[in-house]
């Protein structure tokens, strides 16, 4: 679980768009337990992929301070690594793991960064009449 | 394998469920068996809800049908059949599980409007297009007649909608307030005050937090959390026939209520020409047949398959199917659905950042739903959640940066503007029943249809009417993206009318000619208007269950049994 967690706050810093990140750790547990749940293939899913990517990380020619933010970022933006089907373990780490963690992230609200209140898959709140709805609306000289 | 029951009711989506329900409440000891022909799909569970956020396919997808058969699609991966030169589609268009199709469904709860009622005569009043309407009749109930009933759907499936919109009128407002015009409405808003097109909230079928007034209100289902993944509600917010099914089924005291699952009903079972005395069946995951028998048989298994149902009940009184009194008699016949267009444009930037925030309209607008537009095909427009060009996942999970992102956000962007067109009855419009068996254990469908010209030359009115929005929105490269023949809202097949000269049923969904066989689903509906049919559906299910019932008051509401009949 520390492995995925890692994964989870390497995301957080690349696209620098959650804040107090350790508020949601029990949340990607659960996330990461529900994964299994729904489909016992995904503990191998987990294992293997972070043993590609404590591979990765021991492949960079870097001081280890850089290696792990080189390697986060070879695997959350290499194009090759995106294109399916997911036949090496990297690209399992990529397209199975990473990927989902991100599509987790910003439904968690990592979306608010790129200028939205509400999004598909985060709990924005009911629609209380007198208070302002839990996204944003339109603005009221329109009509 | 032989049981008895008072009332069975073939389906489980909402007409079933709301009927059931108004039965309950007037008569909790009443019996009452549900038949269905697929499984329970797990409700409110936090890990599917997880899997659909993450791969969008939603839990109940294997009990919709499977693609038609193409050059490169056959053998298993295809089943039913079509002829005809509309590329009708039924994949998506239906889910056959329990709860039926209010799984999928969008929430989106209209009324039809009183004109619709009298299609044939108002058309036929006028110089326009009468030919395209010649198969087509007024319904036998007027909207004055449903008015009553319609609020009562409203309270029971929840709507949220604007009392003070009076586009349609109404004796009682909407349990829930509407949810607000979001941001993204702002473009397209603006652009019709201009224009001077009208529009208005959309009415929609999830639970708010203010109401709690009504007997209907159910205490276990919980508000709306915009949470955007409406086709798999993790709080059950939005109305889902199998959460209601569930609670009558487990949390209420109505102890002859039961709903019997993987049941595929065969045919209905007649003692004489005027009554039926039950149905034959199979369980569709094993070799076991049987008979139920019932006082009273409610067909409430969507538009489709109630109709093929009617069909393969052949008996020696009933030679062509029950309830068509010739060879090609009205069951089958008249298959409409809606036509749903998707014109696309592109605005040249986007300084709101406009993006989707949640995966529910609230925009619409019926300028075009009137009786002026009728005698063309009325239709409506709604505002899409989302340029479709804007999507946060797929931008970061192919690597792009946060900066690429947002300049990507502010860059050109893609809108959409979406709606349904009317589309007349035709006779030679049909479904059947195939041989073959679907993935399911159903018989496969045969679909007839042809598309008149009329509703092919509407789409270009749209498109110019679209034009003119778009160009009030500084929106370019106006093109249809889509317009899709998906047969969502098939109707018509079991239509109601005035005698059997006419239709199938009558007033009050009996089948003419028979005393104890009703039909329940947009099967009656002479006509669809350009409207979603659920809210319509839901409101003669109670109607149904009132007339079934005796008179009088019902947990303190007055409603005299046909009383503008």
């Amino acid at each position: 679980m520390d492995a995925l967690w890692a994964i989870f706050i390497q995301i957080c810093l690349f696209w620098d768009n959650l804040d107090n990140v350790h508020q949601y750790r029990s949340r990607l547990e659960s996330f990461v337990i529900n994964r299994i749940a729904n489909d016992p293939t995904y503990h191998d899913v987990y294992t293997r992929s972070v043993a590609a990517i404590k591979d990765l990380i021991a492949q960079q020619q870097l001081p280890p301070s850089q290696a792990e933010a080189a390697a986060y970022q070879f695997l959350f933006t290499d194009q090759n690594l995106y294109s399916p089907p997911p036949n090496t373990d990297l690209k399992l780490a990529r397209q199975k793991v990473a990927n989902e963690l991100i599509m987790l992230q910003l439904a968690l609200g990592g979306f608010k960064a790129f200028g939205a209140t509400n999004y598909c898959g985060y709990f924005g709140g009911p629609n209380i009449p007198g208070e302002p709805p839990p996204y944003r609306p339109m603005e009221k000289e329109a009509k | 394998m032989t049981r008895e029951v008072e009332t069975l009711i073939i389906g489980s989506g909402v007409a079933a469920a709301a009927f059931s329900q108004e039965i309950l409440q007037h008569d909790p000891k009443a019996s009452i068996l549900i038949v269905e022909a697929g499984d329970p799909i797990p409700m409110q569970d936090f890990k599917l809800w997880e899997n659909f956020l993450l791969t969008k396919k939603a839990p109940y997808e294997y009990y919709e049908d499977l693609a038609f058969a193409t050059r490169d699609l056959f053998g298993a991966d295809a089943e039913n059949s079509r002829r005809g030169d509309a590329p009708v589609e039924l994949k998506g268009s239906r889910v056959m599980t329990l709860g039926g199709s209010t799984h999928h469904w969008g929430g989106w709860s209209f009324r039809m409007k009183p004109e619709d009622f009298n299609l044939r005569s108002n058309v036929m009043a006028g110089n326009v297009n009468k030919a395209a309407i010649k198969d087509c009749i007024d319904w036998p109930i007027k909207y004055d007649d449903l008015e009553p009933y319609y609020c009562l759907a409203e309270e029971y499936i929840g709507v949220s909608g604007d009392s003070d919109d009076r586009t349609v009128p109404r004796s009682k407002n909407y349990p829930f307030k509407p949810f607000p015009f979001t941001l993204e409405d702002q473009p397209v808003a603006r652009a019709m005050d201009k224009l001077g097109y009208c529009y208005g909230n959309l009415p929609i079928a999830r639970q708010g937090v203010n109401g709690g007034e009504s007997d209907r209100e159910k205490p276990h289902r919980a508000p709306c959390q915009t949470t955007g993944t409406c086709k798999y509600c993790p709080f059950g917010a939005r109305y889902a026939a199998a959460n209601f099914l569930d609670f009558m089924s487990n949390h209420e005291s109505y102890d002859n209520f039961d709903i019997m699952t993987n049941c595929i009903v065969e045919e209905i079972l007649m003692t004489a020409k005027n009554k039926a005395c039950g149905i034959s069946y199979r369980n569709r995951l094993g070799a076991e047949t049987g008979e139920i028998l019932a006082e009273r048989v409610i067909v409430a298994a969507g538009a489709i398959e109630s109709a093929k149902l009617l069909l393969r009940s052949k008996s020696g009184d009933w030679t062509y199917g029950l309830g068509n009194y010739v060879a090609d008699g009205f069951v089958g016949r008249n298959f409409v659905f809606h036509p749903y267009f998707m014109f696309q444009g592109t605005m040249a930037s986007n300084p709101l950042l406009l993006q989707p925030e949640m995966d529910f309209p609230t925009f619409c607008s019926r300028h075009f739903d009137t009786e002026a537009e009728q005698a063309k095909g009325k239709f409506i427009l709604v505002n899409p959640p989302g340029p479709s060009s804007v999507k946060l996942a797929d931008m970061l999970t192919k690597g792009q940066t946060k900066d690429q992102i947002n300049q990507q956000l502010r860059g050109t962007t893609v809108v959409q503007l979406h709606g349904m067109v009317e589309f007349f009855s035709q006779s030679a419009n049909r479904v059947s029943n195939c041989l073959k068996r679907n993935h399911l254990g159903l018989t496969e469908t045969q679909v007839i249809c042809n598309a008149d010209e009329g509703v092919k030359e509407r789409i270009v009115d749209i498109e110019e009417v679209v034009g003119k929005i778009f160009d009030g929105m500084g929106v370019s490269n106006l093109s249809l993206n889509t317009y899709s023949w998906r047969a969502d809202h098939a109707a018509s097949v079991c239509r109601m009318g005035r005698d059997e000269s006419e239709g199938v049923v009558d007033k009050d969904l009996k089948i003419f000619g028979v005393d104890n066989v009703y039909v329940l689903s947009n099967a009656v509906f002479p006509s669809i208007g350009c409207v979603n049919p659920t809210l319509t559906l839901t409101a003669l299910a109670i109607r149904l269950g009132r007339h079934l019932t005796k008179p009088g008051k019902v947990r303190g509401e007055e409603i005299a049994l046909g009383a503008k009949q």
